[in-house]
């Protein structure tokens, strides 16, 4: 780092000492890296992605200006409602869903139970499985033919007469999608109530149980608006990933039947990858950007809020 | 049956010669319904097939395609051939298997100018006309060499008057179904027509022994043949000549109608959602009755299921109101048009090598009728399989129709449906809601998206 | 704690409470881990008994390590896991050492711009992947690296750097800032006190970061698929997916012990850390 000679070293060190120790100086230099790095490897491509999505840009061929042409384009096609309104059920339900488990896994988790520790762990599982292989188990637990649960049901039990038709009707396909996702993020969602609850003080909960308020409202009214931070990061965190999900629905359904389970990105993908066709693949993530920005921004300063009245 | 084979056949002549520009009169002489050759705008002389002094030294091919699942001892064939060839020439050869995402692969090579030369798929290359080199030579003299292409070669892999890729072979599909079943219904063989088919369906899923047709498009293989046999069966089709659709027809109604019936009163409740796999699996697991398939139940039944492999038989698909046909897909080969000079040679060089007559019988044979040749004069060659359950390959040989019929030749818009496996679709919407008019009307929406979005 | 309160109630109803507890437990457990069972206990069948739902299939009749075998069998599977380990640890190590560096900035340090790099840092999380992947590849190919392994080295980090340095800033800005400056006080370098005081006491943050980042790289299957070229060069994921797959054709024996074998290194990782995971998301996650 340093050239300088040895004879004279103090000014170009005292240089260096107040560089690296000032704020100033010191946190754009830390700063520069992850800075860099994410202007020329996201900033960059994003800015390319948004002037792609206006032009008519193929796979192997040369990008044209034209418009909102793209937009128009796919304002007209069914598949492009049907994305739109498949992502947002998507994401409400499993969102909804994910809350409610995961408020009901940590607190349950709250008590002490025996192999609790073990039981934290194993309940994690599902959630950081490779998405590609739990996805897969699906496959095998729901499929057409095979199913296990059809062979208990319908096999076994005679509870039912015809198999649950798991992957071929619209709205079950679509229901599987959601309780697949709910079953891979409420272990996570589970976890951080957990952690968010237990960051409770037991004085403030005894005190109102004191004053004669029941387990229920107790909750509600003192531990729930403590995590509240917690569980609106999480929440957002998750919506990003839920309504940006690729894998699920590409590997179960690969958006079918009858394009009941496609999503923004797998619209897209399949657009791109499948069809080579990059501006329109382009124009599709780019209508789910401001939901995304919206949601952001409005959940941030929620949390900022939060923060300012505790 | 030969009646309505020669009728059918005839109607899709009229498409594809008209693809086959120039069709040039070699060795039409052993082809039976007058197929004409590859459109040949240079007609290449038998002569020519001695090897072109170019040179290949140095030159680099990747070939990218989808591994053959169902019969993976094809995979080697290739590989050895193309190993000794690479080294013979000093040319660089890799190999890639993509199964789950081999389109994005492709694209991504497009996109770029870079990875993979030459590609193996079995949708219509179509979709990729832009992107893929001009092979008309190379077509051209295997077509020669092989006595002229079966109409479904130049109907799969020309666009505009050129060959855009070469036909690899075809897929056939036939009935897959339990002889010894049957006879305990008292019936000795597969029924002729659909109705019969139905008829006894109906017993054999009385008694737990549904049939299981692949009526789905969750298949990219059997989802993009099964459905066909009734489609066509019934009259109807998704093109007319000209290119406009012809789906929206009262035939096409009157198949699916057809078909909701079959699915109800004789078929397996998970058939509108069968993956390729899944009618296999159900199949050797003595599930179904009835399929239609490669022979990619029977080989591996031969060997881990010896029961059920002495219990079945194939059969030519049935009759239906406008006779019998059969369906195929037609794998291929081509190469991308980023491909340049000594890698565009050596690339076109491999396939010529790898197709010759003398070789690709190797690979013909090694499938036992999984995958049979479009040139007519593989009929007298060694390739055909000696189990007399798999005779049915000759038989089909020159039956088969691949999707897009009656089409001259496959359109963007055609390999878009075959890659949406459209018809698939239709089928499974209309047996798992039972209502033809709503499935169409739902379909035809679909393919007016892709219409709009290509 | 809500426990405590529980145990001073009357016998047949905390008895009830208990049953009612342990049952809706039992059901949550069964239907997050009966998945797993059901893979592995299918991993252990013969291809044919797979399909055969008669008598009791909870319990493999002949079980066999044929799949286990057909799978360790598959070629370059070994190379595939061993790329997958490569591009994971060297992906999380760029990572982490990024996003700690921008995230004590963001969260610790006074100067023009941290507010707006720490929300823009967060903006870049919301790019769904398919999204950059076009202008990505373009990249890459300007830069010789599409179809290597080291493509994965660059492009991993876009989703991993946002995550970790807006998780680690939450974490440092939970820290107390004394201890630093008391090392300072007592002569150390601002970046001594840094590296030898702060950066200890953010230990379990930069754990669950390098966690996240781990996960996420070796559960990645879009990138992978789409820049990187040659069989020497798949991933786990895609590889044995691939292997076993023909686009819609499953053969589910050796997936299964796929799934088995998949998820071990992860699941221990996190047997290892649950704790401090734990604690390293809510702090990030309140403070954030």
């Amino acid at each position: 780092m340093t050239t300088a000679p040895r004879s004279q070293p103090s000014p170009l060190s005292a240089f260096f000492g107040r560089v690296l120790h000032k704020d100033k100086t010191l946190g754009p230099i830390l700063l520069s890296p992850g800075f860099v790095f994410l202007a020329v490897m996201m900033a960059y491509p994003f800015f390319y992605a948004v002037y792609l999505s206006f032009t008519d840009k193929e796979a192997g061929s040369a990008a044209n200006f034209t418009g909102f042409e793209n937009y128009q384009k796919l304002l007209s096609t069914t598949l492009f409602a049907k994305t739109v309104v498949n992502s947002i059920v998507y994401t409400v339900f499993a969102l909804v869903l994910k809350f409610a488990g995961g408020l009901v896994l940590g607190t349950l988790l709250n008590r002490p139970f025996v192999g609790q520790r073990a039981a934290k762990a194993l309940m994690l599982i599902p959630w950081i499985m490779p998405t590609v292989f739990s996805t897969l188990i699906w496959n095998w637990i729901l499929s057409p033919a095979f199913s296990i649960i059809n062979e208990v049901l319908v096999g076994k039990l005679h509870l039912l007469a015809q198999p649950l038709p798991f992957l071929r009707d619209e709205t079950w396909a679509m229901a599987s999608l959601i309780f697949i996702n709910v079953w891979r993020g409420v272990p996570f969602f589970g976890i951080t109530f957990l952690a968010a609850i237990q960051g409770v003080s037991t004085e403030i909960i005894e005190a109102s149980r004191i004053d004669g308020a029941s387990p229920w409202v107790s909750f509600w009214r003192i531990t729930f608006p403590i995590i509240l931070p917690v569980v609106i990061i999480v929440m957002l965190i998750s919506t990003i990933g839920t309504l940006g999900d690729f894998d699920l629905p590409f590997l179960l359904t690969r958006g079918g039947p009858n394009n009941a389970t496609t999503l923004f990105a797998l619209t897209s993908y399949n657009l791109t990858l499948g069809s080579g066709l990059i501006g329109l693949g382009a124009a599709v993530t780019m209508s789910m950007f401001p939901i995304l920005v919206i949601l952001v921004i409005a959940s941030l300063l929620r949390v900022r809020r939060q923060q300012d009245n505790i | 049956m030969t009646q309505s084979k020669g009728v059918t056949r005839r109607t899709f002549l009229k498409g594809a010669g008209a693809a086959a520009l120039g069709a040039s009169a070699t060795a039409l002489a052993s082809c039976q319904p007058a197929a004409p050759a590859a459109p040949a705008a240079t007609a290449v002389p038998a002569a020519a097939a001695t090897k072109a002094p170019v040179v290949l030294k140095g030159a680099k091919v990747n070939w990218l395609g989808g591994p053959w699942s169902f019969l993976p001892e094809l995979d080697p064939v290739i590989d050895t051939f193309c190993n000794d060839w690479a080294k013979q020439n000093n040319v660089t050869l890799t190999f890639e298997r993509e199964a789950t995402n081999l389109n994005a692969k492709i694209q991504t090579a497009i996109e770029t100018g870079s990875g993979a030369n030459i590609i193996q798929l079995a949708n219509p290359p179509a979709t990729f006309a832009k992107s893929l080199a001009d092979v008309t030579e190379v077509a051209t003299f295997l077509g020669a060499e092989g006595g002229g292409y079966l109409p479904a070669g130049p109907f799969q892999c020309t666009s505009a008057g050129k060959w855009i890729a070469v036909p690899l072979g075809q897929h056939n599909w036939f009935i897959n179904y339990r002889q010894d079943w049957l006879k305990e219904e008292g019936v000795d063989k597969f029924p002729d027509t659909w109705e019969e088919a139905l008829a006894l369906g109906k017993k054999l899923k009385a008694k737990g022994r549904p049939f299981g047709m692949t009526l789905s498009d969750k298949a990219g293989g059997d989802g993009n043949a099964a459905p066909y046999l009734i489609l066509w069966a019934f009259g109807a089709k998704e093109f007319n000549p000209d290119g406009s659709l012809a789906l929206d027809s009262k035939e096409t109604i009157a198949a699916l109608e057809f078909a909701i019936k079959l699915h109800n009163e004789a078929g397996d409740p998970g058939e509108v959602a069968y993956d390729d796999g899944a009618n296999n699996a159900g199949f050797l697991a003595e599930k179904i009755s009835m399929t239609a398939n490669v022979n990619t139940i029977y080989l591996p039944a031969l060997k881990n299921t010896p029961k059920v492999a002495a219990g079945m038989n194939h059969a030519l698909p049935p009759k239906g109101p406008a006779g019998r046909f059969g369906a195929c897909t037609l794998p291929w080969w081509g190469v991308l048009n980023h491909t340049k000079g000594a890698d565009l040679d050596a690339a076109k060089d491999m396939i010529k090598q790898f197709f010759s007559m003398a070789n690709m019988s190797k690979f013909y044979k090694a499938g036992q009728g999984y995958i049979l040749p479009v040139l007519p004069k593989y009929e007298s060659a060694d390739i055909w399989p000696a189990d007399p359950k798999l005779a049915i390959a000759k038989e089909m040989f020159k039956l088969a129709l691949p999707a897009g019929y009656a089409l001259p030749n496959q359109t963007k818009l055609s390999g878009l449906m075959q890659e949406k496996v459209m018809v698939g679709k239709l089928f499974s919407q209309a047996c798992s809601t039972g209502n033809a008019r709503a499935a169409l009307d739902g379909v035809l929406k679909e393919i007016n998206d892709l219409k709009l979005l290509s | 704690m809500a426990a405590q309160i529980l145990s001073s109630r009357p016998g047949p109803r905390k008895i009830l409470r208990s049953v009612a507890f342990y049952l809706l437990l039992g059901a949550i457990f069964f239907v997050l881990l009966f998945p797993f069972y059901w893979a592995f206990i299918t991993s252990l069948k013969t291809e044919i008994e797979i399909y055969d739902f008669s008598g009791n299939f909870l319990i493999p009749r002949n079980p066999t390590l044929g799949n286990y075998d057909l799978l360790f069998k598959t070629p370059r599977y070994f190379i595939w896991f061993g790329n997958t380990l490569l591009v994971s640890v060297v992906t999380t190590v760029i990572s982490v050492v990024i996003s700690v560096m921008a995230g004590f900035a963001i969260a610790r340090m006074r100067f023009k711009g941290a507010a707006l790099a720490g929300a823009l840092v967060f903006i870049t999380y919301l790019a769904p992947k398919g999204f950059l992947f076009v202008p990505l590849a373009q990249i890459l190919k300007d830069w010789k690296m599409l179809g290597e392994l080291s493509s994965l080295y660059i492009t991993y980090p876009t989703f991993l750097i946002p995550f970790a340095t807006w998780l680690l800033s939450g974490y440092f800005s939970s820290l107390p800032h004394e201890p630093e400056e008391c090392a300072m006080v007592d002569g150390a370098s601002r970046l001594g006190a840094i590296w030898r005081i702060t950066l200890p006491m953010a230990t379990p943050g930069i754990i669950t970061a390098g966690i996240f980042a781990f996960t996420a790289s070796w559960n990645e299957l879009l990138y992978s698929i789409a820049f990187v070229n040659g069989e020497m060069n798949k991933m786990l994921t895609s590889g044995v997916v691939g292997a076993f797959n023909s686009g819609d054709f499953l053969i589910f024996g050796p997936l299964m012990a796929a799934a088995t074998v998949s998820s071990l290194p992860i699941a221990l990782l996190y047997l290892l850390f649950t704790d401090r995971f734990v604690s390293g998301i809510t702090a990030g996650a309140t403070k954030g």
